[in-house]
Protein backbone atom coordinates (compact mmCIF):
# COMPACT_ATOMS: atom_id res chain seq x y z
CA UNK A 1 0.00 0.00 0.00
CA UNK A 2 1.07 3.56 -0.72
CA UNK A 3 1.01 6.54 1.65
CA UNK A 4 -1.91 8.23 -0.17
CA UNK A 5 -3.93 5.02 0.14
CA UNK A 6 -3.15 4.48 3.80
CA UNK A 7 -3.75 7.98 5.18
CA UNK A 8 -7.49 8.29 4.32
CA UNK A 9 -8.08 5.04 6.19
CA UNK A 10 -6.48 6.34 9.37
CA UNK A 11 -9.83 6.93 11.15
CA UNK A 12 -11.30 3.54 10.32
CA UNK A 13 -8.00 1.86 11.25
CA UNK A 14 -7.89 3.54 14.66
CA UNK A 15 -11.58 2.72 15.21
CA UNK A 16 -10.84 -0.97 14.44
CA UNK A 17 -13.47 -0.90 11.70
CA UNK A 18 -11.32 -2.33 8.89
CA UNK A 19 -11.22 -5.97 7.88
CA UNK A 20 -8.27 -7.99 9.18
CA UNK A 21 -6.42 -8.08 5.85
CA UNK A 22 -6.55 -4.30 5.26
CA UNK A 23 -5.61 -3.61 8.88
CA UNK A 24 -2.57 -5.91 8.50
CA UNK A 25 -1.51 -4.19 5.28
CA UNK A 26 -1.72 -0.78 6.98
CA UNK A 27 0.23 -2.06 9.95
CA UNK A 28 2.97 -3.38 7.65
CA UNK A 29 3.08 -0.03 5.85
CA UNK A 30 3.35 1.87 9.14
CA UNK A 31 6.27 -0.33 10.19
CA UNK A 32 8.13 0.56 7.03
CA UNK A 33 7.09 4.24 6.63
CA UNK A 34 8.22 6.66 9.38
CA UNK A 35 6.27 9.59 7.88
CA UNK A 36 2.95 7.73 7.94
CA UNK A 37 3.74 6.29 11.33
CA UNK A 38 4.32 9.81 12.70
CA UNK A 39 1.16 11.10 10.98
CA UNK A 40 -0.93 8.30 12.46
CA UNK A 41 0.49 8.86 15.98
CA UNK A 42 -0.25 12.60 15.83
CA UNK A 43 -3.74 12.09 14.49
CA UNK A 44 -4.45 9.48 17.14
CA UNK A 45 -3.44 11.88 19.92
CA UNK A 46 -5.49 14.67 18.40
CA UNK A 47 -8.52 12.38 18.02
CA UNK A 48 -8.19 11.20 21.62
CA UNK A 49 -8.05 14.78 22.79
CA UNK A 50 -11.00 15.79 20.62
CA UNK A 51 -13.00 12.84 21.90
CA UNK A 52 -12.23 13.74 25.49
CA UNK A 53 -13.18 17.35 24.76
CA UNK A 54 -16.49 16.38 23.16
CA UNK A 55 -17.29 14.16 26.13
CA UNK A 56 -16.84 16.93 28.67
CA UNK A 57 -19.88 17.61 30.80
CA UNK A 58 -22.14 16.14 33.42
CA UNK A 59 -25.75 15.13 33.37
CA UNK A 60 -28.37 17.49 34.79
CA UNK A 61 -30.02 15.65 37.66
CA UNK A 62 -33.20 17.75 37.60
CA UNK A 63 -33.71 17.12 33.91
CA UNK A 64 -33.52 13.34 34.31
CA UNK A 65 -35.67 13.34 37.44
CA UNK A 66 -38.29 15.16 35.45
CA UNK A 67 -37.93 12.72 32.54
CA UNK A 68 -38.32 9.76 34.92
CA UNK A 69 -41.45 11.30 36.40
CA UNK A 70 -42.85 11.88 32.89
CA UNK A 71 -42.24 8.21 31.99
CA UNK A 72 -44.05 7.03 35.13
CA UNK A 73 -46.96 9.35 34.41
CA UNK A 74 -47.13 8.07 30.83
CA UNK A 75 -47.22 4.48 32.13
CA UNK A 76 -50.01 5.41 34.55
CA UNK A 77 -51.99 7.12 31.78
CA UNK A 78 -51.61 4.07 29.57
CA UNK A 79 -53.04 1.86 32.33
CA UNK A 80 -56.01 4.18 32.78
CA UNK A 81 -56.73 4.14 29.05
CA UNK A 82 -56.75 0.36 28.72
CA UNK A 83 -59.79 -1.31 30.37
CA UNK A 84 -58.49 -4.84 29.90
CA UNK A 85 -54.67 -4.92 30.12
CA UNK A 86 -54.62 -8.69 29.66
CA UNK A 87 -56.28 -8.39 26.25
CA UNK A 88 -53.59 -8.76 23.55
CA UNK A 89 -55.34 -6.15 21.41
CA UNK A 90 -54.86 -3.44 23.98
CA UNK A 91 -51.71 -4.76 25.67
CA UNK A 92 -49.39 -2.49 23.67
CA UNK A 93 -48.69 1.05 24.68
CA UNK A 94 -50.12 2.39 21.45
CA UNK A 95 -52.81 4.72 22.69
CA UNK A 96 -54.55 4.84 19.30
CA UNK A 97 -55.07 1.08 19.38
CA UNK A 98 -56.32 1.29 22.93
CA UNK A 99 -58.86 3.96 21.97
CA UNK A 100 -60.05 1.92 18.97
CA UNK A 101 -60.47 -1.19 21.13
CA UNK A 102 -62.48 0.82 23.64
CA UNK A 103 -64.76 2.21 20.92
CA UNK A 104 -65.36 -1.27 19.51
CA UNK A 105 -66.25 -2.68 22.90
CA UNK A 106 -68.68 0.15 23.67
CA UNK A 107 -70.35 -0.14 20.26
CA UNK A 108 -70.71 -3.92 20.39
CA UNK A 109 -72.13 -3.71 23.93
CA UNK A 110 -74.75 -1.12 22.89
CA UNK A 111 -75.96 -3.36 20.03
CA UNK A 112 -76.01 -6.61 22.02
CA UNK A 113 -79.84 -6.92 21.86
CA UNK A 114 -79.83 -6.44 18.10
CA UNK A 115 -77.15 -9.16 17.73
CA UNK A 116 -79.27 -11.52 19.90
CA UNK A 117 -82.44 -10.86 17.81
CA UNK A 118 -80.53 -11.52 14.58
CA UNK A 119 -79.22 -14.80 15.96
CA UNK A 120 -82.75 -15.93 16.91
CA UNK A 121 -84.03 -15.16 13.39
CA UNK A 122 -81.23 -17.24 11.88
CA UNK A 123 -81.99 -20.13 14.22
CA UNK A 124 -85.70 -20.09 13.24
CA UNK A 125 -84.82 -20.11 9.52
CA UNK A 126 -82.43 -23.02 10.04
CA UNK A 127 -85.03 -25.01 12.03
CA UNK A 128 -87.74 -24.49 9.38
CA UNK A 129 -85.40 -25.60 6.63
CA UNK A 130 -84.44 -28.82 8.43
CA UNK A 131 -88.04 -29.73 9.40
CA UNK A 132 -89.23 -29.16 5.81
CA UNK A 133 -86.67 -31.67 4.52
CA UNK A 134 -87.80 -34.31 7.01
CA UNK A 135 -91.60 -33.92 6.25
CA UNK A 136 -91.79 -36.57 3.37
CA UNK A 137 -91.15 -34.69 0.21
CA UNK A 138 -87.92 -36.56 -0.23
CA UNK A 139 -89.48 -40.11 -0.88
CA UNK A 140 -91.78 -38.53 -3.46
CA UNK A 141 -88.83 -37.17 -5.27
CA UNK A 142 -87.17 -40.58 -5.15
CA UNK A 143 -90.30 -42.19 -6.62
CA UNK A 144 -90.44 -39.71 -9.46
CA UNK A 145 -86.96 -40.52 -10.56
CA UNK A 146 -86.32 -44.33 -10.52
CA UNK A 147 -82.80 -45.58 -10.34
CA UNK A 148 -80.93 -47.08 -13.31
CA UNK A 149 -81.08 -50.64 -11.98
CA UNK A 150 -84.86 -50.41 -11.58
CA UNK A 151 -85.22 -49.20 -15.20
CA UNK A 152 -83.04 -52.07 -16.43
CA UNK A 153 -85.08 -54.60 -14.44
CA UNK A 154 -88.37 -53.28 -15.87
CA UNK A 155 -87.03 -53.37 -19.44
CA UNK A 156 -85.80 -56.94 -18.96
CA UNK A 157 -89.24 -58.01 -17.72
CA UNK A 158 -90.97 -56.38 -20.69
CA UNK A 159 -88.56 -58.17 -23.08
CA UNK A 160 -89.37 -61.56 -21.47
CA UNK A 161 -93.10 -60.87 -21.65
CA UNK A 162 -92.86 -60.05 -25.35
CA UNK A 163 -90.90 -63.26 -25.95
CA UNK A 164 -93.62 -65.34 -24.15
CA UNK A 165 -96.33 -63.64 -26.20
CA UNK A 166 -94.49 -64.43 -29.43
CA UNK A 167 -94.15 -68.14 -28.49
CA UNK A 168 -97.79 -68.58 -27.46
CA UNK A 169 -99.29 -66.88 -30.60
CA UNK A 170 -97.74 -69.38 -33.23
CA UNK A 171 -97.82 -72.94 -31.67
CA UNK A 172 -99.24 -74.90 -34.77
CA UNK A 173 -96.78 -73.56 -37.27
CA UNK A 174 -93.92 -74.48 -35.14
CA UNK A 175 -95.16 -78.12 -34.61
CA UNK A 176 -95.79 -78.59 -38.36
CA UNK A 177 -92.32 -77.60 -39.16
CA UNK A 178 -90.97 -80.11 -36.69
CA UNK A 179 -93.09 -83.14 -37.96
CA UNK A 180 -92.68 -82.62 -41.74
CA UNK A 181 -89.32 -81.34 -42.71
CA UNK A 182 -88.95 -80.38 -46.40
CA UNK A 183 -87.61 -83.19 -48.61
CA UNK A 184 -84.49 -82.60 -50.71
CA UNK A 185 -84.90 -81.81 -54.42
CA UNK A 186 -83.37 -85.15 -55.66
CA UNK A 187 -85.89 -87.15 -53.64
CA UNK A 188 -88.77 -85.06 -54.97
CA UNK A 189 -87.57 -85.56 -58.50
CA UNK A 190 -87.36 -89.38 -57.99
CA UNK A 191 -90.85 -89.39 -56.56
CA UNK A 192 -92.06 -87.47 -59.61
CA UNK A 193 -90.39 -89.97 -61.93
CA UNK A 194 -91.84 -92.93 -60.07
CA UNK A 195 -95.29 -91.44 -60.20
CA UNK B 1 -50.74 1.74 37.84
CA UNK B 2 -50.97 -1.87 36.66
CA UNK B 3 -48.14 -4.28 37.46
CA UNK B 4 -47.19 -4.68 33.84
CA UNK B 5 -47.00 -0.97 33.06
CA UNK B 6 -44.98 -0.37 36.23
CA UNK B 7 -42.59 -3.17 35.31
CA UNK B 8 -42.18 -1.75 31.76
CA UNK B 9 -41.42 1.69 33.16
CA UNK B 10 -38.91 0.24 35.64
CA UNK B 11 -37.19 -1.81 32.95
CA UNK B 12 -37.04 1.17 30.57
CA UNK B 13 -35.63 3.51 33.23
CA UNK B 14 -33.08 0.92 34.32
CA UNK B 15 -31.77 0.67 30.75
CA UNK B 16 -31.82 4.45 30.37
CA UNK B 17 -29.92 5.33 33.55
CA UNK B 18 -26.39 4.29 32.47
CA UNK B 19 -26.57 6.31 29.24
CA UNK B 20 -28.25 9.46 30.56
CA UNK B 21 -25.05 11.49 30.65
CA UNK B 22 -23.95 10.45 27.14
CA UNK B 23 -27.41 11.22 25.77
CA UNK B 24 -27.40 14.67 27.31
CA UNK B 25 -23.90 15.53 26.08
CA UNK B 26 -24.72 14.23 22.61
CA UNK B 27 -27.95 16.22 22.49
CA UNK B 28 -26.33 19.45 23.65
CA UNK B 29 -23.60 19.07 20.99
CA UNK B 30 -25.98 18.13 18.20
CA UNK B 31 -28.75 20.64 18.66
CA UNK B 32 -28.42 24.14 17.23
CA UNK B 33 -30.31 25.92 19.99
CA UNK B 34 -28.78 24.93 23.37
CA UNK B 35 -31.91 25.97 25.32
CA UNK B 36 -33.91 23.38 23.35
CA UNK B 37 -31.78 20.43 24.48
CA UNK B 38 -33.95 19.61 27.56
CA UNK B 39 -37.10 19.58 25.40
CA UNK B 40 -35.46 17.37 22.79
CA UNK B 41 -34.31 14.93 25.49
CA UNK B 42 -37.69 14.88 27.16
CA UNK B 43 -39.48 14.25 23.84
CA UNK B 44 -37.03 11.53 22.85
CA UNK B 45 -37.39 9.73 26.20
CA UNK B 46 -41.20 9.76 26.02
CA UNK B 47 -41.17 8.72 22.39
CA UNK B 48 -38.83 5.85 23.19
CA UNK B 49 -40.99 4.72 26.11
CA UNK B 50 -44.14 4.76 23.98
CA UNK B 51 -42.34 2.53 21.44
CA UNK B 52 -40.69 0.37 24.09
CA UNK B 53 -42.99 -2.61 23.36
CA UNK B 54 -41.46 -2.71 19.87
CA UNK B 55 -37.88 -2.68 21.19
CA UNK B 56 -36.19 -6.06 20.74
CA UNK B 57 -34.06 -7.02 23.75
CA UNK B 58 -31.36 -8.57 21.53
CA UNK B 59 -30.73 -5.13 19.92
CA UNK B 60 -28.51 -2.49 21.52
CA UNK B 61 -30.65 -0.21 23.70
CA UNK B 62 -27.91 2.40 23.50
CA UNK B 63 -27.98 2.50 19.69
CA UNK B 64 -31.81 2.45 19.66
CA UNK B 65 -32.01 5.37 22.09
CA UNK B 66 -29.41 7.45 20.24
CA UNK B 67 -31.30 6.87 17.00
CA UNK B 68 -34.52 8.27 18.49
CA UNK B 69 -32.71 11.24 20.01
CA UNK B 70 -30.94 12.01 16.71
CA UNK B 71 -34.30 12.18 14.91
CA UNK B 72 -35.70 14.45 17.59
CA UNK B 73 -32.68 16.77 17.45
CA UNK B 74 -32.75 16.88 13.64
CA UNK B 75 -36.46 17.76 13.73
CA UNK B 76 -35.74 20.65 16.09
CA UNK B 77 -32.77 21.78 14.00
CA UNK B 78 -34.96 21.88 10.90
CA UNK B 79 -37.21 24.34 12.67
CA UNK B 80 -34.25 26.67 13.02
CA UNK B 81 -32.74 26.05 9.59
CA UNK B 82 -32.36 29.75 8.94
CA UNK B 83 -30.41 30.31 12.13
CA UNK B 84 -28.39 27.18 11.44
CA UNK B 85 -27.39 28.45 8.01
CA UNK B 86 -26.33 31.71 9.57
CA UNK B 87 -24.20 29.91 12.17
CA UNK B 88 -22.70 27.65 9.53
CA UNK B 89 -21.20 30.70 7.88
CA UNK B 90 -18.95 31.31 10.89
CA UNK B 91 -15.42 31.62 9.51
CA UNK B 92 -12.32 30.34 11.33
CA UNK B 93 -10.98 33.89 11.40
CA UNK B 94 -13.89 34.81 13.62
CA UNK B 95 -12.27 32.74 16.35
CA UNK B 96 -10.24 35.79 17.27
CA UNK B 97 -13.38 37.10 18.88
CA UNK B 98 -13.76 34.04 21.09
CA UNK B 99 -12.61 34.17 24.72
CA UNK B 100 -10.01 31.47 24.01
CA UNK B 101 -7.03 33.76 23.46
CA UNK B 102 -7.66 35.74 26.62
CA UNK B 103 -8.16 32.67 28.76
CA UNK B 104 -5.00 31.07 27.44
CA UNK B 105 -2.54 33.88 27.87
CA UNK B 106 -1.94 33.58 31.62
CA UNK B 107 -1.31 29.83 31.25
CA UNK B 108 1.15 30.01 28.38
CA UNK B 109 4.38 28.19 29.03
CA UNK B 110 2.94 25.88 31.68
CA UNK B 111 2.09 22.21 31.17
CA UNK B 112 -1.69 21.71 31.15
CA UNK B 113 -3.78 18.85 32.38
CA UNK B 114 -6.26 17.37 29.89
CA UNK B 115 -9.10 18.92 31.87
CA UNK B 116 -7.66 22.42 31.66
CA UNK B 117 -6.89 21.86 27.99
CA UNK B 118 -10.46 20.78 27.26
CA UNK B 119 -11.94 23.60 29.25
CA UNK B 120 -9.77 26.10 27.47
CA UNK B 121 -10.51 24.77 24.01
CA UNK B 122 -14.22 24.14 24.61
CA UNK B 123 -15.27 27.28 22.66
CA UNK B 124 -13.09 26.12 19.77
CA UNK B 125 -14.73 22.69 19.82
CA UNK B 126 -18.20 24.19 19.90
CA UNK B 127 -17.36 26.56 17.06
CA UNK B 128 -15.70 23.76 15.10
CA UNK B 129 -18.83 21.63 15.35
CA UNK B 130 -20.81 24.43 13.80
CA UNK B 131 -18.71 24.22 10.64
CA UNK B 132 -19.95 20.66 10.05
CA UNK B 133 -23.09 19.63 8.22
CA UNK B 134 -25.85 17.96 10.25
CA UNK B 135 -24.86 14.47 9.06
CA UNK B 136 -21.13 15.03 9.60
CA UNK B 137 -21.78 16.31 13.11
CA UNK B 138 -24.11 13.44 13.97
CA UNK B 139 -21.66 10.84 12.63
CA UNK B 140 -18.75 12.40 14.54
CA UNK B 141 -20.72 12.62 17.80
CA UNK B 142 -22.25 9.15 17.47
CA UNK B 143 -18.70 7.82 17.21
CA UNK B 144 -16.98 10.05 19.77
CA UNK B 145 -19.74 10.37 22.40
CA UNK B 146 -22.10 7.44 21.85
CA UNK B 147 -19.19 5.15 20.83
CA UNK B 148 -21.36 3.35 18.29
CA UNK B 149 -19.88 1.08 15.64
CA UNK B 150 -19.97 2.30 12.04
CA UNK B 151 -22.77 -0.18 11.25
CA UNK B 152 -24.88 1.15 14.15
CA UNK B 153 -24.24 4.74 13.07
CA UNK B 154 -25.42 3.86 9.56
CA UNK B 155 -28.59 2.28 10.96
CA UNK B 156 -29.25 5.25 13.24
CA UNK B 157 -28.99 7.77 10.44
CA UNK B 158 -30.31 5.56 7.64
CA UNK B 159 -27.17 5.91 5.51
CA UNK B 160 -24.84 3.24 4.02
CA UNK B 161 -21.55 2.24 5.62
CA UNK B 162 -19.52 4.03 2.93
CA UNK B 163 -21.30 7.30 3.72
CA UNK B 164 -20.58 6.84 7.42
CA UNK B 165 -16.86 6.49 6.70
CA UNK B 166 -16.88 9.41 4.27
CA UNK B 167 -18.75 11.73 6.61
CA UNK B 168 -16.59 10.77 9.57
CA UNK B 169 -13.40 11.33 7.60
CA UNK B 170 -14.53 14.79 6.46
CA UNK B 171 -15.79 15.73 9.93
CA UNK B 172 -12.48 14.79 11.56
CA UNK B 173 -10.48 16.63 8.91
CA UNK B 174 -12.55 19.80 9.39
CA UNK B 175 -12.38 19.61 13.17
CA UNK B 176 -8.64 18.99 13.21
CA UNK B 177 -8.03 21.85 10.82
CA UNK B 178 -10.29 24.20 12.76
CA UNK B 179 -8.98 23.31 16.19
CA UNK B 180 -5.41 23.15 14.96
CA UNK B 181 -5.59 26.69 13.62
CA UNK B 182 -7.18 28.12 16.72
CA UNK B 183 -4.95 26.24 19.15
CA UNK B 184 -1.70 26.95 17.35
CA UNK B 185 -2.38 30.64 17.70
CA UNK B 186 -1.95 30.17 21.40
CA UNK B 187 0.82 27.50 21.16
CA UNK B 188 -1.47 25.29 23.20
CA UNK B 189 -1.14 22.09 21.21
CA UNK B 190 2.60 22.46 20.73
CA UNK B 191 3.16 22.78 24.46
CA UNK B 192 1.12 19.65 25.02
CA UNK B 193 2.96 17.59 22.46
CA UNK B 194 0.16 17.73 19.89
Amino acid sequence: MKCDEVQPMQGAYLDSELDARTALEIEQHLNSCPDCSKFFAEEERLDAWMKAGLNQGAKTAELWDYAEQAVREAAQKETRCSPLPSDPLVRGSNTRMVALAQQWRAWSFRLSKAWAGLAVVWLVILFLNVSDRQSGSAPLAVQQSPSTSEVRFALKQQRLLMADLALTSEPAKSSQLQTAPPSPRSERNRQNLNS
Amino acid sequence: MSERAASDADRFLALLKPIQRDLEIYCRRLIWQPHEAPDALQNAVLRAFSAFDRYRPEASFRAWMFKILTREAFAMNRKHARIARHEFQLEPEELAGLPLAESMSPLSGEPFSLGVLNEALEPALAAGLKTLTDTERAVLLLRAVAELRYREIGESLGIPLGSVMGNLFRARQKMRAFIGRSARRTNLLKENGL
